[in-house]
């Protein structure tokens, strides 16, 4: 084959993930051709570079977040948590935004009603503070991921 | 064991996530929506599989539910041969670039090799940026690559090798930028 032919090979090489017979064959063919042994060299020298490469950590906050919530999980074991605790997570800002605010604020409202239909009616502005307070943390349809929107349903539904 | 799970993968889950969208809140979220669903589906996960493999699998759905949100603005043949991005479609010629090479060489023995890596994998396309992120700055193999993308090990091996050839061509115009000064 033409040396472009090798190419796959030589990057497989590279990332020593050839059979030993592969490897047998590349080094044979770099040994006595300059144009693929400097391609090998290119592949092998800039996986080192990149090897090295400062990346962004985690931002701290996110990382403390994550760990909070690991935390509650574990402590839980495998029971779960409970739903005030999640949406303690939720509102703690760890959970990720699905832009459930209005369902949220309506499942809020619909449990206050609920708990307080039997003594008096849920007063106007305490209904309006806690659409606010779900409202303010609403992000764009965009950021959805598909799916959550069952995921938290079927959650609830097994509580 | 979640905990610790936290602080030694949060860190590669978010320069993975960083590398594919280049965007530090975006990350922030794909990683979050990551762990979430880890947790979410923590009393399901069975002891006797590495959590690595299990937070792997999560992972991979986020980036595919992340990824079908782009990729119909940039529809691509991934693993197609590497085209010149001049806008005519035409092949850098080999002779050209192998004649270069001695000169890219050059390049990254230079202290500033990491910068011209780094700016000629921003200039990838997002898959290509993805597998090589998984590749040589995660340095997994490509059984695990293969779990991640949801990729055969056949594509793994051709996606590699077309996202290096794209590399190097990238790398090639920057050998020119500095000759020039630029
Ligand atoms: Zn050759």
């Amino acid at each position: 084959m033409g040396c472009e032919g090798w190419t796959d090979l030589l990057s497989a090489y590279a990332d020593r993930e050839t059979s030993p017979e592969e490897s047998a064959q590349v080094e044979a063919h770099a040994a006595g051709c300059r144009s693929c042994g400097r391609r090998l060299a290119i592949m092998a020298k800039s996986k080192e570079v990149l090897s090295r490469l400062p990346l962004p950590e985690a931002p701290r906050d996110l990382k403390e977040a994550l760990l909070r919530q690991a935390a509650r999980v574990e402590g839980q074991g495998r029971t779960g948590l409970s739903f005030a605790e999640r949406l303690a997570a939720w509102l703690s800002g760890s959970a990720p935004r699905y832009g459930l605010a209005f369902g949220l604020a309506a499942f809020l409202l619909v449990g206050l009603w609920i708990e307080r239909r039997q003594d008096e009616p849920v007063p106007l502005d305490l209904m309006l503070s806690a659409h606010r307070q779900y409202a303010e943390t609403a992000v764009s349809p965009a950021s959805v991921p598909a799916g959550a929107d069952e995921e938290l349903e079927e959650e609830e539904g097994d509580e | 064991m979640l905990q610790r799970f936290v602080e030694e993968f949060s860190d590669s889950a978010f320069q993975f996530a960083y590398r594919l969208c280049e965007d530090a809140e975006q990350s922030r979220e794909l990683v979050q929506e990551a762990f979430y669903r880890l947790f979410k589906s923590w009393d399901r996960y069975d002891s006797s599989q590495p959590l690595e493999k299990w937070f792997l699998v999560i992972l991979k759905n986020v980036y595919i539910d992340h990824s079908k949100k782009f990729d119909r603005k940039h529809m691509v043949s991934l693993d197609m041969p590497v085209r010149h991005e001049d806008g005519e479609g035409v092949p850098i010629s080999e002779t050209i670039a192998d004649g270069r090479d001695g000169e890219v060489l050059d390049l990254l023995e230079k202290r500033e090799a990491s910068g011209h890596l780094e700016a000629a994998l921003a200039a990838l396309s997002r898959e290509h940026r993805a597998i090589l992120t998984l590749c040589d700055i995660q340095g997994m193999g490509y059984e695990e690559i293969s779990g991640v993308l949801g990729l055969p090990l056949g594509t793994v091996r051709s996606r590699v090798s077309r996202a290096r050839t794209a590399l190097r061509e990238g790398l090639v115009k920057r050998t020119g930028m500095v000759a020039y000064g630029l």
